[in-house]
């Protein structure tokens, strides 16, 4: 079968199988920014942003959302033009081996998007289903919070 | 598979003649997903349903004194209505420690109380709650209305509908709601959810309790809620300083029916007897609690 999806805001048709995943089909269509994981909905690595809210794109059906926007991390910064919250992951030390960073960039995006001062408790509900294998979370949280200060326009110490 | 074809009805009344034609209903596709019912049943699905376009399973509304939420609302969704209108509700407080964020705005209510999987923490909040459940079947496309309880206890042929909504009164209760995990994301052992209404005020008391995770799908315990009613009618108290924590174990040592099978690394005695003590927190905290 055959479907339109706006991806990082430009429309790209792609074909799939009808039991085929967001996440297959994105990797297969060259975004392999989407990393690949349990494939369970456990880990978290495969978040996307669907209609801007985080989804395990291992457990969307492609079918299901034909026509609708799914923003992964090259849609919100890149190498050249890095978001202020991959600056502030990079800066807090919240990434190490970065196979999972860039779910939770996308998590973190949507967070501040709906609440642009959260508390340490609102953090850890927003990334609960991101798990990290490499470090400890201390650095992730903050990370969150000093992309929350660099948006704001607040000073990072 | 190539030949699973997927449907995009706009209304509730198109469903049945998907139903009969033996397509699967697909709310968030979690349920299809993780159960393997995709790979498992490929041959016999003839194809999905997909339910999103149907705007009416999306409705939230407060309507005749009762809370109506549409099958299709994900769990993220009626976190923030009933949230926003009832900001202590059972409902709130058991799904959002369900799952994990980016789940929560994928599983819908309907695919939630059509299998009640593991990982729900639904059944026992609905149960408490008294909710009825809306649903539709291959034959009619008229509305049917079967309490949680009864569908829980309908047989798995049965249970081939197609869920519309669930409602439940708007009254002012106490709750509390427990899951049993070892971290914040795994499927629960169990999970215990209490409600009560009508005390201090002119009404009967309504006390229930509902564990899940036992041999059964889900227990209500009726001795000990019928223990509870019969104390709070005669003394006509709130029961804030009524129920200390030596009657209220008193009463959980002698009634309480809940009985585990072993999973994974704990014995049924062991589980049993964690029910036994969160339950008694459970109820000295629900007595103090406000409206």
């Amino acid at each position: 079968m055959k479907g339109a999806f706006i991806i990082n805001g430009t429309a790209e048709t792609y074909t799939f199988g009808p039991a085929d995943t967001m996440l297959s089909v994105l990797r297969k269509n060259g975004h392999a920014e989407v990393k690949s994981g349990c494939g369970k909905g456990e880990c978290g690595i495969c978040i996307v942003l669907l209609d801007g809210k985080p989804v395990n794109s291992c457990q969307v059906l492609a079918a299901s959302v034909i026509g609708r926007e799914i923003t992964t991390v090259m849609g919100i910064g890149n190498f050249r033009n890095l978001n202020p919250i991959q600056e502030a992951f990079v800066e807090a030390g919240g990434v190490q081996c970065g196979y999972c960073t860039p779910a939770k960039v996308v998590v973190t995006y949507s967070l501040l998007r709906e609440n642009p001062d959260p508390s340490d408790a609102d953090v850890r509900n927003a990334l609960d289903g991101n798990i990290c294998r490499c470090t400890g979370y201390v650095k992730i949280l903050d990370s969150v919070k000093l992309a929350a200060k660099k948006l704001s326009g607040g000073t990072d110490d | 598979m190539d030949e699973l074809n997927w449907y995009y009805p706009e209304k509730i009344q198109e469903v049945p003649d998907f139903l009969k034609e033996g397509c699967i209903p697909h709310g968030g596709g979690t349920y299809l997903l993780k159960s393997g019912l995709l790979r498992r049943e490929a041959k016999s699905v003839r194809g999905i349903i997909d339910i999103s376009g149907i705007k009416e399973l999306k409705d939230f509304k407060e309507i005749n004194g009762r809370i109506e939420l549409g099958a299709g609302l994900t769990y993220g969704e009626t976190i923030v209505h009933v949230g926003r209108l009832l900001p202590g509700s059972i409902i709130v407080k058991a799904l959002s420690g369900a799952a994990s964020n980016a789940l929560r705005n994928r599983i819908t209510l309907g695919g939630s109380i059509a299998s009640f999987p593991p990982w729900s923490d639904l059944a026992g909040p609905l149960v408490a709650l008294d909710a009825d459940v809306y649903f539709i079947t291959k034959d009619s496309a008229a509305i049917e209305m079967i309490s949680t309880e009864g569908f829980l206890r309908m047989p798995a042929d049965q249970k081939r509908v197609f869920i519309t909504k669930v409602a439940f009164k708007s009254i002012p209760y106490r709750s509390w709601y427990y899951r049993d995990v070892r971290t914040r994301f795994d499927y629960p052992k169990f999970t215990i959810s209490i409600t009560v209404s009508g005390v201090g005020g002119s009404f009967e008391p309504v006390v229930r309790i509902v564990i899940t995770g036992t041999k059964g799908k889900y227990l209500r315990e009726s001795a000990i809620e019928e223990s509870i009613v019969e104390i709070l009618r005669r003394k006509k108290n709130n029961g804030e300083k009524l129920f200390s924590g030596s009657l209220l174990k008193g009463l959980i040592d002698t009634k309480l029916t809940a009985r585990f099978q072993r999973k994974m690394e704990t014995s049924g005695e062991y589980l049993q007897h964690a029910v036994s003590v969160e339950l008694r927190r459970g109820l000295e905290e629900v007595m103090r609690s406000k409206m």
